[in-house]
């Protein structure tokens, strides 16, 4: 028979300390913290749930806050702040090590370096956390939800700030993404690299200072995520290094200087997406290969698509819906019968002259533009899309 | 006259010193990408820079980057610079560098390096740090192993 106990923690209280409660509790306690500023550093190193009641826990910029070093250990109902800031060892207001299954739930941070740092950690959830960075001067933030060499990760539902990576996953595997939301991060607000086998379903990424980026990833599932706003020199909505073998599917891009850049990325599906008042939909460079294009929405963009290379291109598009197509469909199968050649003069001349942008849409630029199509010589022969979409679908 | 000749050579000696293709560069202040990797660089301690023969300089994010990119034809020739990781504002010549190579240091792009102006330099902030256990090591700009 075990008996699980509930230790209470606050000013009056037998535990006055956190810390105190946590060394007298025993495996599978509940420790439960009152209203009120804890100035500590709590290190947890048993199997606990520990539950704020109107707790604040601040780090004074002095110390860190929370370290946990024990299975299935977790924390919710915190507001934590103000963890310690150093640069060389990634202090955290949660810090997670060498554990499997914690749970870090509806906690809020405030104004921490790192706020929440998984580091080879297996099975935990990070759910409905609220976190604000205040941004600070270059290498003197850190990001929100950090982590590292970890699997089987569930974060879901946060909102993230102000840091200088909403989220970043780094030799992370086999993790679900969920519904978070992370707005005016200093760098991307969302930011993978080396974490294969990944699902990034229905999160929103807006006015992140230069969007979200997944850098050498396989298989890695992109769906109905909504990235807008991302302006400026060097500035993606999605920006895509060397990913391959991967699906982008019913994802909405608005407003952003560039929505979609393939870099050295192959073998991606990308459909039913929707690409609407963007600078440019998608740059597709050189390097990248047989990336297939189906049914997606391009409608009020600057430009649908710009590549670098002028040589043939094994990427196909097929079946996409374009505002801009002056097709007809004599046949009434619900797709032109005329191709439709997204790739412009004008944006060719564009990436080679980005001062020519001033010309942009100019009587000019679309004298360029007719000629281009009455007699192709720039674009890719193959990037052409054969029977274009005659009616937008819905999206 | 010779106002305007004394403007004119002054002129020109100010366009030579400008034009001075030698040494490295400070940080843009405005948002720069990594010329390999495309990440924007935010860790001035771990970035790096070629200069090329015809003055043309590449940042970028972190050594592994910068070694990616050593002895590729656009930037024969050139000469890279390292971050000083603990003197950030300080470049090192690549060549001169020591590169530590240490799972602490958790640099950009992963690989744990870093540059730093001597070997004393690199183990003495090691000990400070202390390894806990994991594996280091100390090498010279042309030992670095290519990326993988």
């Amino acid at each position: 028979m075990l008996w699980l106990a509930t230790l209470v923690v606050c000013a009056g209280c037998p535990y006055a300390t956190i810390q105190q409660a946590l060394d007298a509790a025993e495996p599978g306690d509940t420790v439960r913290v009152q209203a009120g500023v804890y100035r500590e550093s709590v290190r947890i190193s048993r199997e606990v749930r520990l539950v704020g009641e109107g707790a604040v826990i601040d780090g004074e910029f002095a110390r860190d806050p929370i370290v946990i070093a024990a299975d299935q250990v977790s924390v919710e109902g915190f507001e934590i702040r103000r963890s310690r800031r150093d640069l060389l060892r990634d202090t955290a207001a949660v810090r997670v090590v060498r554990s499997h299954g914690c749970r870090i739930e509806n906690n809020r941070f405030v104004d921490n370096f790192f706020a929440i740092y998984l580091e080879e950690v297996t099975g935990c959830v990070v759910r409905g956390n609220m976190v604000e960075g205040v941004p600070r001067g270059e290498g003197m933030s850190a990001n929100g939800i950090h982590t590292w060499s970890s699997s089987r990760l569930r974060i879901e539902g946060n909102q993230v700030r102000g840091h200088r990576d909403g989220i970043y996953l780094e030799f992370t595997s086999q993790s679900e993404i969920i519904g978070n939301e992370a707005t005016e991060n200093i760098r991307y607000g969302l930011h993978f690299m080396y974490s294969d086998d990944n699902r990034f379903l229905r999160n929103r990424f807006f006015s992140n200072g230069a969007g979200v980026a997944v850098m050498y990833s396989n298989r890695v599932g992109i769906e109905d995520n909504e990235f807008s706003r991302h302006q400026g020199r060097a500035s993606y909505g999605l920006l895509l290094k060397e990913i391959s073998r991967s699906v982008l599917r019913r994802n909405r891009f608005f407003d952003n200087s560039t929505a979609v850049h393939f870099d050295g990325s192959q073998r991606n599906q990308v459909a039913h997406n929707l690409f609407r008042a963007n600078g440019l939909a998608v740059s597709l460079w050189a390097s990248a290969e047989e990336n297939r294009f189906e049914g997606n929405i391009f409608e009020a963009n600057l430009f649908d698509f710009h590549t670098n290379s002028s040589g043939p291109t094994t990427n196909r598009l097929q079946g996409n819906y374009f505002s801009g197509y002056l097709g007809y469909d004599l046949d009434r199968d619900g797709f032109g019968d005329l191709p439709y050649r997204p790739f412009s003069y004008s944006a060719v001349l564009l990436a080679r002259y980005p001062l020519a942008g001033l010309l942009a849409k100019s009587a000019f630029f679309e004298l360029l533009d007719l000629s281009e199509r009455l007699l192709p010589s720039l674009v890719p022969a193959q990037l052409v899309d054969e029977h274009p979409l005659m009616h937008r679908p819905t999206s | 006259m010779r106002g305007s000749t004394a403007v004119l050579l002054l002129g020109w000696i100010t366009i030579g010193l400008g034009c001075r293709s030698e040494g490295p560069i400070p940080l843009p202040a405005e948002r720069v990408e990594c010329a390999q990797c495309r990440m924007v660089i935010t860790d001035p301690r771990f970035a790096a820079q070629v200069r090329t023969l015809k003055g043309r300089v590449l940042f970028f994010d972190s050594v592994e980057c910068a070694r990616a990119w050593a002895g590729r034809p656009e930037v024969q020739g050139g000469r890279f610079y390292l971050r000083s990781f603990l003197d950030p504002p300080r470049w090192l010549a690549a060549e001169d560098s020591w590169i530590l190579e240490w799972q602490g240091l958790r640099s950009p792009m992963g690989r744990g390096w870093a540059a730093f102006a001597s070997e004393q330099e690199a183990m003495q902030w090691l000990e400070q740090m202390g390894t806990g256990g994991e594996k280091f090591r100390v090498m010279r700009w042309a030992a670095l192993p290519p990326p993988t």
